[in-house]
């Protein structure tokens, strides 16, 4: 019994974001996953060939492939992000003339994508009244770039502020 | 159980769902089909509650928008306008008005036509989850335009049909 409960006890469950797609997997790795080992269970449960790299949530840069994966995950919640290798060339526009650019790594969350476009054009104003659109769409400010881009390794965003319908 | 609820039920179980849960955005309190009772978390504000309840009628689920209001728990009924968010210059913020049983807002299925071919991206469209719902809920509480609210603690109780259902659960 008490070896069961080891076993069991052993595991964790993760959550997990793919470059290219707008949803989340769940997976469970043990106490010596790797991260290598965790892209096989990636592409196995994504069906997408060509992820290599894991990112911990608005990380700079990506896991080695050698390292524990459990040693490095977040102490606050926060889903990992599965990517092909570089990173996302980011267009930002704003009011209809202006624009910024910036290479943002796919497990950049929307939300940071927002606070830093809003302090470059429009630094006076504060990012949660703002949110990012892609092609018409808001993006939650939760989700990873790199669930919005399509597994494009480019995207063009624009920058309004939050809709308040009125009667 | 029919296609709405199982729908409902898929999607209230998607790794999606439970990223806003283990966030801290949002919290299932209970279904009892076709309503289904959510906390929605606020941001903090001097006074202010933690968040509110949400309760959304799922009828058709998803090719109908849900219809949804803040409620008060322990009374079981719709939140009183007093109760409800407040915008900055002391009103009700627009979305939480008491305009109608719902929503103010483009993503409620009854208040949806009062906007006639405007915020399509708002809008609910049948390949939307309830994801959308509660991020678009929290997203309108998110913002510098939300001053708080006097909210009573009991607002926050769950209704007796929920606390039931987690009775029953439990044993």
């Amino acid at each position: 019994m008490t070896e069961l409960i080891e076993e069991v006890t052993d595991r964790i469950a993760v959550v997990f974001a793919a470059e290219g797609q707008a949803g989340h997997h769940d997976a469970e790795i043990g106490a010596a996953t790797t991260v290598k080992e965790f892209i096989d269970i990636a592409v196995s449960a994504t069906g997408i060939e060509g992820l290599l790299e894991v990112y911990v949530e608005d990380a700079e840069e990506p896991l080695g492939h050698e390292l524990i994966l459990i040693e490095h995950l977040s102490i606050e919640f926060a889903p990992l992000h599965v990517a092909k290798p570089g990173k996302i060339a980011t267009t930002v526009r704003y009011q209809g003339s202006r624009h910024v650019e910036h290479a943002f790594r796919p497990a950049a969350t929307i939300a940071k994508v927002t606070k830093w476009a809003v302090g470059k054009l429009a630094p006076t104003e504060d990012p949660s009244d703002f949110q990012l659109k892609h092609d018409g769409n808001v993006l939650p400010p939760d989700s990873h770039l790199g669930q919005a881009a399509h597994g494009e390794k480019s995207i063009v965003l624009d920058l309004v502020f939050k809709v308040k319908p009125q009667g | 159980m029919g296609p709405d609820q199982n729908a409902l039920l898929r999607d209230l179980a998607s790794p999606t769902f439970k990223v806003g849960v283990r966030r801290g955005r949002w919290a299932l309190l209970g279904v009892k089909f076709p309503i289904a009772m959510f906390f929605v978390a606020a941001p903090v504000r001097l006074g202010g509650p933690t968040g509110f309840l949400l309760r959304s009628d799922c009828t058709g689920y998803p090719a109908t928008a849900p219809n949804s209001q803040l409620w008060h728990g322990r009374d079981n009924q719709p939140l009183a306008d007093a109760d409800r968010p407040k915008n900055r210059q002391a009103g009700t913020m627009i979305s939480f008005s008491t305009w109608g049983e719902c929503l103010y807002h483009p993503i409620d299925r009854l208040a949806r036509s009062h906007w006639p071919g405007q915020h399509e991206e708002l809008c609910w469209t049948a390949d939307k989850t309830i994801v959308f719902l509660l991020e678009t809920v929290h997203g309108i509480l998110d913002s510098t335009d939300y001053a708080g609210a006097n909210l009573p603690t009991a607002a926050l109780e769950l209704p007796p049909e929920f606390v039931a259902r987690h009775a029953g659960a439990a044993a």
